[in-house]
């Protein structure tokens, strides 16, 4: 395990270096994303100012669930951009790679691929974060809450991401179902929390695990509710085994495309 | 008649490819669904929590003028300006720029023909779906509603492509235009109306949405509006004036960007 850990970290080092080649376009994608991103925090914001504070969210708890949504989508993207080029690696036959690999199929084919304008996300997020924890005046114990909240939003992520990707090995049209479904999962995740009453938010909880990445670790955050954190991380790790457990099931229907391909 | 022919053989063979994947009109619906339903829910909730109506707009005319604008989005204009960027990182562009058909109407029709089939269903069912839920726009019967909305839906088209085509454009001078569509992009679906009417913004972001193209682009999410009565010959003039100012931008930006190809063989 250790020897895949440090050959991932050598795959993610290799892009980063390769990313700084281009320091222009680096730059420039950081800087398109986080304009990207605030500009959910402006909608967001007046929003808020048109019609008030819903279900007890109000415009500060925004900047936090945009800043959470961000952080987990440039985490994951960033260090794990391969997972969302699956289908495509599946579709061309180009998988082949990973599996000749010695290596654990799943790491290798997530640090394959860096997005580079992820970064920018991870950025955003992190000041967003910090913007929240100022503005709402967050004691210590909320701080610790804020920072956990976005490591199990992170997980939670990354655990759907790996099973929604996974659908590439089942399916033919593979690239247009799995964005579909990928944008199904995170779009309502970047929506204001007051949207989901009672039974919709059941369903975007259990059966479309979209809450897990923003919503609820705002309001555990904001309720200092350590059983909410616990639900998220409960949740992620049972989305995180089904995901894997889709993922291995698909290399088992995967077929070779004879298509020789080299890379990290 | 020759001018028409490319463009309709394009529609008729995209359209019919359409037909053949009922499964991505299914997942596009349902990606809508979930971004426009989402949106309808909270407003349901915001506004009868307001007793009915916020700043004088009621919950039917919010939900019209926000369905227009997704309406318009099934179209995927956007996609043009990825089109072009892929095209000019990939070098596939010097061989469609010796082709016969003028490379920007070949992605720009293209771009039509991928998402008209989506593009009509998803606009006829969700119509009448919307109408069966909230009701008409209050405005419906009025003598200048819908002459004015095909107007503004056209005009919508026609403002769109430009400002899209423009962005894939940037690529021709910046290694990466993606940053540049963001920007672009954000500001069409903030001041268009998308996530939240155009009748709720604050008084300068209102103005800003009005006047500037990014928000004349989605003019049609104005016409369920009261002020839409006295303010429409302005507005849509406004619309025809950035389209053709665009347009011309955009062939001068198009002229330029042709002299930076240069050939790498192979």
């Amino acid at each position: 395990m250790y020897k895949e850990l440090r050959f991932a970290l050598y795959a993610i080092r290799k892009f980063l270096q390769s990313s700084a080649e281009l320091r222009t376009s680096f730059l420039m994608n950081i800087f398109g994303m986080f304009i990207n991103n605030t500009a959910f925090i402006v909608m967001w914001m007046a929003f808020s100012h048109a019609v008030g504070t819903i279900g007890g969210w109000t415009a500060i708890d925004i900047i936090a669930l945009e800043s959470y949504a961000a952080l987990s989508l440039g985490t994951v993207f960033f260090f794990f951009g391969g997972i969302q080029k699956l289908p495509q690696y599946v579709l061309s036959g180009s998988f082949d790679r990973f599996l000749l690999s010695p290596k654990n199929p799943l790491l290798r084919m997530m640090t394959s691929h860096m997005m580079v304008s992820a970064f920018g996300d991870i950025i955003f997020g992190i000041a967003g974060l910090v913007l929240y924890a100022v503005l709402g005046g967050l004691n210590l114990t909320s701080i610790v809450m804020l920072v956990l909240g976005g490591i199990l939003g992170v997980f939670a992520f990354l655990a759907t991401s790996i099973g929604i990707f996974s659908v590439s090995f089942f399916i033919m049209d593979t690239n247009i179902v799995s964005r579909g479904l990928f944008e199904l999962y995170f779009t309502p995740s970047m929506y204001h929390g007051g949207a989901f009453s009672s039974g919709l938010r059941a369903f975007f909880t259990y059966v479309i695990p979209s809450l897990l990445v923003a919503i609820l670790p705002v309001e555990a955050t904001r309720n200092q509710s350590w059983e909410t954190l616990g639900f998220i991380a409960l949740l992620g790790c049972l989305w995180f085994a089904l995901s894997v457990y889709i993922f291995h099931l698909g290399i088992r229907k995967y077929e070779s495309a004879n298509f020789m391909t080299f890379g990290t | 008649m020759n001018a028409l022919k490319f463009p309709l053989t394009v529609l008729k063979l995209l359209v019919k490819e359409s037909t053949r994947y009922p499964e991505r009109l299914t997942l596009e619906g349902l990606i809508i669904s979930a971004r426009y339903g989402l949106l309808m829910l909270l407003y349901a909730n915001v506004f009868a929590l307001s007793g009915g109506t916020i700043g004088g707009l009621t919950f039917p005319d919010a939900a019209w003028s926000m369905f227009f604008y997704f309406s318009l989005m099934t179209l995927g204009l956007r996609n043009i300006a990825s089109g072009i960027m892929d095209d000019v990182l990939s070098g596939q562009v010097e061989t469609l720029l010796t082709k016969p058909v003028h490379y920007l109407q070949y992605r720009i029709w293209w771009q039509i023909g991928s998402s008209l089939y989506q593009f009509f269903v998803i606009t006829i069912f969700g119509a009448l779906l919307l109408f069966f839920l909230v009701g008409a726009p209050t405005v419906l019967w009025t003598p200048y509603f819908l002459p004015t909305l095909f107007l503004a839906y056209v005009g919508g088209m026609l403002l769109t492509i430009p400002l899209y085509i423009m962005v894939g454009l940037t690529s021709f001078w910046i290694e990466d235009a993606k940053p540049v569509f963001w920007i672009i992009d954000k500001s069409i679906m903030m001041l268009g109306g998308s996530y939240i009417p155009v009748a709720l913004f604050p008084p300068v972001l209102y103005a800003i949405a009005k006047y500037s193209p990014f928000g004349a682009s989605q003019l049609l999410t104005h016409t369920v509006y009261g002020t839409w009565e006295t303010e429409w010959p302005l507005l849509l003039g406004m619309q025809g004036a950035w389209i053709v100012l665009l347009f011309v931008l955009c062939m001068t930006q198009f002229h330029c960007a042709k002299s930076r190809v240069f050939v790498n063989g192979g």
